[in-house]
């Protein structure tokens, strides 16, 4: 049984209200369970579970009988529409109602509606702080490129955590859960989404270990966002090391036909940006796009926090008659439901599916541009 | 069912409470987010061994 101080107790036992002590229930509970020795206090909150599509009414019940203030800078994942764009997207105003009245309650308790899967662009965490975060390529981020420590959190033990302050030291909070035990040998070179497809694969294979990888060129910090996203959605892999030390005994060497997932069939919509895109995805879509027209829709999305500080990239890509969004993605807004598409993210070719009920297909941003480029 | 095959298993409680219904069980991992219809209360998952 963890070890609770007297705090810890006066919040369990009701004094700072029956929210709090509901949280505090939850994260006693998930302590038991993993066997923490005692609560420890985050730096921050990432909470899961915002879109309309996802949560429903159920959600929205359930966020109505919260009331209070969260305790530490809380930031929430994609919600199912553009705040200003959704008309554009096809969402009905009914659909719309509902998600502005989740948003409303998630800010209510003081949370920051930034709703991206990439917090960590709006807020970098520091090196070893603890976190509660429940986004799985926001959390294999953290842990992986960014040396912060967060579990992968539930969203409801995510919100328990940022009411409370505090998470059950247990899993990737500790030293020893974050050694290597497997690791993977690539001895041929990749490049952008290759680092996607290859997630993608490897999830599948290691599921919620915590692997090592050998590359020919270390990636850069976008190829790894893609990776650890696709690991993340294929699998449950909530850390990895970009670079191989000399821990896990066990090694996989992958070929590149065992990363032969890209298609080139023809998609009714093209969308990118799974996780959301940063600055430099975004420079790199506007090269590919320059001087060119959209003839298949073409959808790109990323942070409000992203955009407002890339106008001028964002005028460039949309004068191609390209659409950039913001605040939602492909995968938790019912925009492209039933419609097959084609994306640059090994996470998106996972979930399209089985969340959108969409025929997707996986290809290199270069040939996804392409495609909505050529009829 | 006969009472001989009754088995009492022990979960981990997170939420309290009490309820009772038909056991529904897998050896395969199943997902809460897309793998299941919360409406109608089925499996999604075609590649799950529960999907019908």
């Amino acid at each position: 049984m963890m070890h609770l101080n007297r705090n810890d107790e006066d919040v369990l036992a009701g004094e700072l209200g029956p929210v709090k002590q509901k949280a505090m229930e939850i994260l006693v509970a998930l302590g038991d369970i993993y066997g923490a020795e005692r609560l420890i206090p985050i730096e921050s909150a990432q909470i899961a579970g915002v879109s309309y599509k996802t949560i429903g009414d159920a959600g929205l019940e359930y966020l109505t009988d919260l009331t209070g203030s969260v305790a530490v800078p809380t930031m929430l994942n994609p919600m199912g529409m553009d705040r200003y764009k959704w008309r554009q997207m096809g969402i009905k105003e009914a659909f719309v109602k509902k998600q502005l009245a989740i948003i409303r309650r998630y800010e209510l308790l003081g949370i920051d509606a930034q709703c991206t899967c990439t917090p960590y662009y709006v807020n970098a965490p520091q090196k070893e702080a603890h976190l509660s975060w429940s986004e799985s390529s926001a959390v294999s981020y953290a842990n992986s490129v960014l040396g912060a420590r967060t579990n992968r959190e539930g969203g409801p033990s995510a919100l328990a955590a940022a009411l409370v302050g505090k998470t059950p030291e247990y899993g990737y909070h500790l030293d020893e859960n974050r050694v290597p035990d497997i690791s993977i040998k690539i001895d041929f070179p990749l490049a952008g989404a290759d680092f996607g497809a290859l997630g993608y694969v490897v999830g599948k294979i290691v599921n919620s270990r915590v692997p090592e990888f050998s590359f020919v060129t270390p990636p850069n910090d976008d190829e790894l966002k893609a990776l650890g996203a696709g690991m993340a959605a294929t699998g449950s892999v909530a850390l990895f090391y970009p670079e191989k030390g000399a821990t896990s005994s066990e090694i996989l060497e992958l070929t590149r036909s065992d990363l032969d997932i890209y298609s080139s069939s023809e998609p009714d919509v093209v969308v990118l940006g799974c996780p959301h895109c940063s600055r430099s995805e975004l420079t790199e879509i506007a090269g590919l796009l320059e001087g060119r027209t959209v003839a298949r829709p073409l959808w790109i999305c990323t942070s409000r926090f992203v955009a407002d500080r890339c106008s001028g990239l964002i005028s460039r890509i949309e004068a191609t008659g390209a659409r950039v969004i913001c605040d939602t993605c492909m995968i938790v807004s019912p925009a492209f439901e039933k419609r097959s598409m084609m994306v640059n993210s090994g996470k998106a070719l996972e979930y399209g599916p089985s969340l959108c009920n969409s025929r997707t297909v996986m290809g290199t941003t270069s040939s996804c541009v392409n495609i909505s480029c050529n009829m | 069912m006969a009472l001989s095959m009754l088995q009492r298993i022990r979960g981990r409680i997170i939420s309290k409470g009490i309820g009772k219904g038909s056991a529904v069980v897998t050896h395969q991992p199943l997902s809460f987010l897309g793998g299941v219809d919360p409406k109608r209360g089925v499996i999604k998952d075609a590649k799950h061994e529960l999907y019908r």
